[in-house]
């Protein structure tokens, strides 16, 4: 019994794969010479030939970087854009518009400041209401940048998300006011005039630009608005914000057109 | 993707956003009026000194001098009930008439039987009345601030404002005190 489990135990050792391990420094494709990257430059072949590598593969980088998209200048280009959506709008029967033009400095086709300066009224007679809103033409102003990410891409064609900071300083008045008193019978016809405010916000903004022909392109906007200021009148809250749109709307829908220079 | 049909992709992409933008925004508008379209105060009984409404049961209330002498609340249980003010005023008067249910004994029958009987007291509202556009919903109604709140005490011991401005939201303004003699609200 024991010489059987002898002879079992010395096959079982026979038959075990070789485990040793192999270490050898050479590949069998490490004698292979690759040809240079479509594209690199002779003096980057010769200075990698040269032996200085890591200059070379610096080098290398730098210059897969600028093969891989345009660098585009500080100032790429100068916008100036009139908006004209709430124009149309108007037309076909919103009580209110917001009419503005801007300036949007193109930085390295990627950072865009942007100034923005317009005029809002709104007049509002709804058919179930007891009086006519009247939100008189007043200015508003906004700062803010645009972020361009098809910054690799040519300035023709844009996707951007922006920041604005907008203000308003506003008036406003509700005429016609008929005020009916079912109890004690005494109707009232009544105006409210001179409300003044201010109107603080903050905008969120997704849209793209597209150049359409020449130096002229389009853009449409889609706008998330927070209101952070915005005192009541006196004598009636505001409906309308010049350059903000409803009062308690917080979407607003822009388009505008651009002329580069 | 050559420079022609990434412009024609762009351009359907633009006008999609366009449509769906313009749809967004006509679509968002809402008339409902969530508030009420006037100012109306609210007023509520109370036990003197408990913080739980009680409802008043065989209660008329009306403004005195009202048109056609029309009645808020018209021989009802009510915890609750609204007073609206004139806005030509200054000061409203409202009457409070309470049934009181006595039980006795009928001296013939011996029977016990409920004899009812009432009483009255007068409340008097002074205040300022200013128009107001609430919103479009809504519209513009007249909001008032209220100078004082005084009663008579038949049957209610006292009266509180709460809530001296008198907007379309709806919330309590007066508080009405009924005497605690036998309740164990407190």
């Amino acid at each position: 019994m024991v010489l059987l489990l002898a002879m079992l135990s010395v096959v079982a050792a026979a038959q075990e794969p070789d485990r040793r391990r192999v270490v050898t420094p050479v590949g069998q494709n490490n004698n292979v010479v690759m040809p240079p990257a479509r594209g690199t430059s002779d003096k980057l072949v010769e200075q990698y030939l040269s032996g200085d590598t890591l200059a070379a593969l610096r080098e290398a980088r730098e210059d897969s970087i600028k093969r891989s998209y345009k660098r585009y200048p500080r100032v790429t280009d100068i916008a100036v854009h009139i908006d004209w959506l709430d124009l149309l709008l108007m037309a076909c029967g919103q009580d209110y518009c917001s009419v503005g033009a801007g300036v949007t400095l193109n930085m390295w086709n990627r950072l865009q400041p942007v100034a923005e300066l317009g005029i809002g009224r709104a007049k509002l007679t709804p058919d179930d209401g007891n009086f006519t809103y009247r939100g008189k033409v007043s200015p508003y102003f906004k700062l803010g940048a645009n972020y361009n990410f098809l910054f690799k891409s040519e300035p023709a064609y844009q996707l951007l998300l922006g920041l604005r900071f907008g203000l308003s300083p506003f008036s406003y008045e509700v005429t016609d006011v008929t005020i009916r008193d079912y109890y004690w019978r005494q109707d009232s016809e009544v105006s409210i005039a001179d409300q003044h405010t201010t109107a603080v916000w903050g905008e969120l903004l997704a849209g793209i630009k597209v150049k359409i022909a020449g130096h002229v392109s389009l853009g449409w906007m889609l706008r998330y608005h927070l209101m952070f200021s915005c005192k009541n009148g006196e004598s009636a809250r505001p409906w309308f914000v010049p350059g903000y749109g409803t009062r308690d709307s917080h979407l607003q829908a822009t388009a505008a057109v651009y002329y580069t220079f | 993707m050559n420079i022609h049909e990434l412009t024609m992709n762009f351009r359907a992409i633009l006008f999609v956003v366009a449509f769906a933008a313009a749809a967004v925004f006509v679509s968002c508008s809402d008339d409902t009026c969530y508030d009420q379209r006037s100012a109306l105060p609210t007023a509520r009984f109370y036990y003197k000194g408990g913080t739980t409404a009680v409802a008043v049961s065989g209660l008329t209330v009306g403004g005195i001098g009202a048109a056609g002498d029309s009645l808020i609340v018209d021989s009802t249980t009510v915890s609750e009930f609204y007073m609206p003010l004139a806005p030509h005023e200054t000061e409203c008067r409202y009457f409070l008439r309470f049934t009181i249910a006595q039980e006795g004994v009928d001296s013939e029958t011996g029977e016990t039987v409920t004899t009812y009987s009432h009483l009255t007291d007068t409340l008097t509202v002074q205040y300022t009345a200013k128009p107001y556009f609430a919103s479009r919903e809504c519209g513009a109604m007249f909001y008032f601030d209220i100078a004082n709140l005084t009663t008579t005490r038949h049957i209610l011991d006292s009266v509180a404002v709460v809530t001296p401005t008198i907007t379309n939201v709806s919330r309590e303004n007066f508080r009405l005190f009924l005497p605690n003699d036998d309740n164990d609200d407190e």
